[in-house]
């Protein structure tokens, strides 16, 4: 099984939440920077987005270029089937974990 | 108005990034950054995004995807240039291994040449202190205005002196014994050796020289008297380790010295290289083992060598001026007026080369300035050589400059392609050399007879300096190219089907290899006479025998107090002929001394040598008038032979029976001795005084019959057991001892000798190019003419005329320039040997028979080919 770090299972779970509409660096920071409460670089977001693609797990087509990026288009991507799978198997992993942990209360 | 991000930053990602990629990462750079610029300053903005730009070099260079193309326009043509260059050098092997090969050799020998240079220059320089210290040098000059003692050691009293009117210099004194090897030995005897390298030195040696000690304390090893340090290995010679501190040497059987330091072994280059160093302490008793009887501390006699480390305050030419009142208050009154004290720099003592009692042999700054200047030539051959060969196959590549230019090349980019191109093959050539001489560096050293203190040379300038030699280089060798060939006009190179080269560029080459030769002749003959004058230095009559004469020292031993009765026991063998105590060494040096002579007003320095009975007949010395010491006439002890140039010098020109002052007393003149060499060839022969004593003498010297002297050896031994059984016996040979003193020019001679083969070797490659290139030009002239019926031999004529005679203008260019680099050489010689033709016409001979054989070999295939093949090609 192909290995996923942290930052790229949490790049690649912001793709899928964009899947419908527009997924790509500025966004999936953006939202990165939103949920996590952290900052991220755009390179950063590039490699990431690189390297799921080199993995096959997301796709990758241009958009239509807009007046804010100076007439440049977008690269818009969208998760793949296995890109999809590798989420899905991990979220299941981690929920039968969580079943079995005991319930504690830290008083 | 909408804030545009800077443009520069944006251009730095433009230089970099895939064209595939550059829009949308370019897009999402600009998005973000207008976002941001409506809730920051525009600084910061500017500063995230120059940030960001940078960042993304890793993802879109670094691990940029692999089968999308190259954007930029410069990268696709710096690798079509790189391919190009590595075609040209696979399609034409023959002259890219010439090239490569000969540049390569012209590298290394300068790089080694450049090592020695820069070894010679860095002497003394790794002490801390160095640029502060100095060494006091005394010269005594006669009333004639010539310099009679011009010393590297002082008096003793001089350092303490110093010391104490100024308390913050730091004064060190170093003596060494000269008249004789001291004997060391462990405390079992096991282990006893004569050592030369013994030298006593005041307890703050250490801070004036900052040599390592890595066992022991370097401010505290030399405090007490009966001390010692010594070196790593000089310890392994006797311990078999370093870890020696507390154990015990004995020097002279008599001297118990406990080791308290173990210093690294002193690096090559330094002006002196101790073994033992033993703190000036207890005179008495270093002077009673190192077999001293003089023993006067007073300041007249001057044997140490004394350092002086001035505070930066002190100016030099103060301190001058002060020890000026020194010698006026101290030094004795017949040389106060004629003695001077002056500070020599340390880093100056080891290119200093006129000073008497200098610790170890210097080398003049010229020949180390000649050295670097061989080394130069060497390298301009070899770029010479790269030119002429780069230019011949740049011709070749004719049509591709042709090309090029049509595709829109311009000037500028065709003179950077050939200028990186030979910039690449300098550093190729440069990888190559490196590795040669990790090779050749040991035998460079056996060669020079010197060790080269590699690690001190290779400091972050000099390879910095040899980096951009080698660009350097690189950029003298393409410049000739680069020009010629981007001048070419297109539509004729591509319009005529033959490339050719005109005129002018034929000239320049032909110069170049009359270059070439020039200097590959100048070195040879500078060789053939450099090693001639050393076989004359070494084979010229001196005046008295040096083979068959073995010298046995005797300094410090009982037999100098008798030396009459071991004669007496060495006569006993049927091989001795004769046998006579002597102060020097005969032929290498006697020191002068004052002796009274009438007519003039103060002693006199003049050469005087210590014998006893049967000087003239051990060495064969001819006496021509008076007598000899007899052996019957005790009163002979007080009197002195004389040599004819002393007659010169003497006001009173009837010498028998003249009286000499010596000491206190008086001496009588009883016998005349020709002429004959007592000291180096490099001086005349001055006038000289023999005495007879046994306190000065230092070696017996033994004449055994021809032939017989190593087969003797074993007597001599045995007769030396019966007198010391304690100490070994280790016997000199006078001619050996005398040939080691033209050492220098038999190195020097056979360097320039293989340097000369070097240069001569590239020239010759140079050659192999040039000619090559000429033969296949004229493939279709040759073809042609054979058919219309010339014989091989008018071919051969026609090609090898114009080669020779380039090889024969060499010749008449560097005959002068030789001529005169050796008559200023030989000057330096009182005895030399005379320029003689075939110095001349030897060196030139084998050029011109080089080159003979070059064009000889390289037509011969061309000549072979049936015309009807080269014709018919086009």
């Amino acid at each position: 099984m192909t290995q996923l770090g942290n930052l790229e299972e949490m790049i690649l779970l912001l793709v899928l939440k964009f899947n419908e509409s527009e997924a790509y660096a500025v966004s999936i920071a953006e939202e990165y920077e939103n949920v996590m409460n952290k900052t991220i670089s755009i390179p950063a977001v590039h490699t990431v987005l690189k390297r799921l693609e080199s993995k096959k797990f997301i796709d990758s087509k241009l958009g239509e270029a807009t007046q804010l990026r100076g007439g440049k288009k977008k690269r818009l991507y969208k998760v793949t089937q296995p890109g999809y799978e590798v989420l899905r198997e991990i979220q299941h992993n981690r929920a039968s974990l969580w079943q079995e942990v005991p319930k504690l209360n830290f008083d | 108005m909408e804030r545009q991000p800077p443009k520069w930053i944006l251009s730095l990602l433009n230089s970099f990034c895939h064209a595939d990629h550059l829009d949308e990462v370019r897009g999402d750079l600009e998005e973000v950054y207008r976002l941001r610029v409506s809730t920051m300053p525009i600084y910061r903005a500017n500063w995230l995004l120059f940030k960001e730009v940078i960042f993304s070099f890793k993802s879109y260079v670094i691990s940029g995807d692999k089968n999308s193309y190259p954007s930029n326009n410069q990268t696709i043509m710096l690798r079509n240039y790189l391919t190009i260059a590595y075609r040209n050098l696979m399609k034409n092997k023959f002259y890219s291994a010439l090239n490569i090969f000969g540049l390569t050799l012209g590298l290394t020998c300068s790089l080694l040449i450049f090592s020695y240079v820069a070894n010679e220059l860095s002497f003394d320089k790794f002490h801390n202190n160095a640029e502060n210290t100095y060494r006091v040098i005394e010269r005594v000059t006669g009333e004639d205005g010539v310099v009679q003692e011009h010393s590297a050691s002082v008096p003793w009293p001089v350092g303490p002196t110093l010391q104490s009117d100024h308390p913050d210099a730091i004064v060190t004194r170093m003596y060494k014994a000269w008249q004789k090897e001291p004997l060391m030995s462990d405390v079992d005897k096991t282990k006893k050796f004569y050592e030369k390298e013994i030298f006593f030195v005041d307890t703050s040696f250490f801070k004036t020289f900052s040599f390592e000690v890595i066992t022991g304390d370097k401010l505290t090893a030399l405090k007490q008297p009966q001390s010692v340090v010594t070196t790593e290995s000089t310890a392994n010679r006797y311990f078999g380790s370093t870890d020696v501190i507390g154990k015990t040497l004995i020097l002279e059987n008599s001297l118990e010295l406990t080791v308290t330091g173990v210093s690294k072994d002193v690096v090559p280059n330094s002006h002196f290289h101790y073994d033992f160093l033993i703190p000036l302490l207890n005179l008495e008793d270093i002077f009673k083992a190192t077999g001293n009887n003089w023993g006067w501390q007073g300041w007249y006699w001057n044997p140490v060598h004394t350092y002086v480390t001035l505070p930066d305050r002190y100016a030099v030419n103060d301190f001058e001026d002060y020890m000026k009142t020194v010698v006026q208050d101290h030094f004795p009154k017949q040389i106060v007026d004629l003695s001077e004290l002056y500070l020599q720099p340390l880093n100056d003592i080891h290119t200093t080369t006129d000073l008497y009692q200098e610790l170890e042999p210097s080398i003049s700054k010229e020949s180390i300035y000649i050295a670097a200047v061989i080394a130069g030539f060497i390298l301009l051959i070899a770029a010479i050589n790269f030119i002429n060969l780069s230019t011949a196959s740049a011709i070749r590549r004719s049509k591709e400059v042709a090309m090029r230019k049509v595709l829109g090349s311009t000037r500028k980019n065709l003179v950077m392609q050939f200028f990186g191109e030979s910039v690449l093959m300098s550093f190729f050539s440069l990888i190559l050399a490196a590795v040669a001489m990790y090779f050749i560096f040991p035998t460079f050293e056996y060669l020079l007879d010197a060790f080269i203190n590699i690690e001190q040379i290779l400091t972050i300038p000099v390879i910095t300096a040899v980096l951009l030699g080698t660009f350097i280089l690189g950029i003298i060798s393409g410049i000739y190219p680069a020009f010629i060939l981007s001048g070419f006009k297109p539509a004729d190179v591509l319009k005529t089907s033959k490339s050719t080269g005109n005129k002018s560029i034929n000239l320049f080459r032909k110069s170049l290899v009359v270059f070439q030769f020039m200097i590959s002749i100048i070195l040879l003959v500078s060789a053939f006479v450099i090693y001639q004058q050393y076989h004359f230095l070494t084979s010229k009559e001196l005046g008295f025998s040096k083979e068959e004469i073995v010298l046995i020292p005797i300094r410090g031993t009982t037999i100098i107090e008798n030396p009459e009765s071991f004669k007496t026991e060495l006569i006993g063998h049927p091989e001795v002929i004769a046998a006579s105590a002597i102060s020097d060494i005969l032929g290498q040096d006697v020191p002068s001394r004052p002796f009274g002579i009438t007519g003039y007003d103060d002693p006199q320095n003049i050469p005087g040598l210590f014998t006893d009975h049967d000087f003239a007949k051990t060495f064969g010395v001819n006496l021509i008038g008076g007598r000899d010491f007899d052996k019957t006439n005790e009163a002979d002890h007080q009197n002195l032979l004389i040599n004819e140039a002393m007659v010169d010098f003497l006001k009173d020109k009837n010498w028998e029976g003249q009286l000499v002052g010596w000491g206190r007393g008086k001496k009588q003149i009883i016998g005349m001795v020709e002429d004959f060499n007592y000291m180096s060839l490099k001086t005349d022969i001055k006038p000289l005084f023999i005495g007879f004593s046994n306190s000065f003498i230092s070696y017996v010297a033994v004449r055994v019959n021809e032939g017989s002297v190593y087969n003797t050896l074993e007597k001599l031994e045995a007769s030396w057991k019966k007198f010391e059984p304690e100490k070994p016996f280790v016997p000199l040979f006078l001619d050996q001892k005398l040939n080691e003193q033209y050492q220098s020019e038999r190195k020097t001679g056979e360097l320039i000798g293989y340097f000369s083969g070097l240069a001569i070797l590239i020239a010759f490659l140079g050659l192999v190019g040039l000619v090559t290139y000429r033969v296949n030009s004229r493939v279709h002239e040759i073809g042609i003419r054979k058919v219309l019926g010339a014989t091989a031999a008018n071919i051969l004529n026609l090609l090898s005329v114009e080669f020779i005679l380039l090889v024969l203008i060499a010749n008449l260019l560097a005959w002068p320039l030789a001529w005169y680099a050796m008559t200023s050489w030989l000057e330096n010689f009182t005895y030399k040997i005379a320029l003689e033709w075939w110095h001349f016409g030897a060196a030139g001979m084998v050029a011109v028979l080089i080159a003979a054989v070059t064009v000889f070999t390289r037509s011969y295939k061309v000549i072979q080919t049936n015309p009807v093949e080269t014709i018919r090609e086009n």
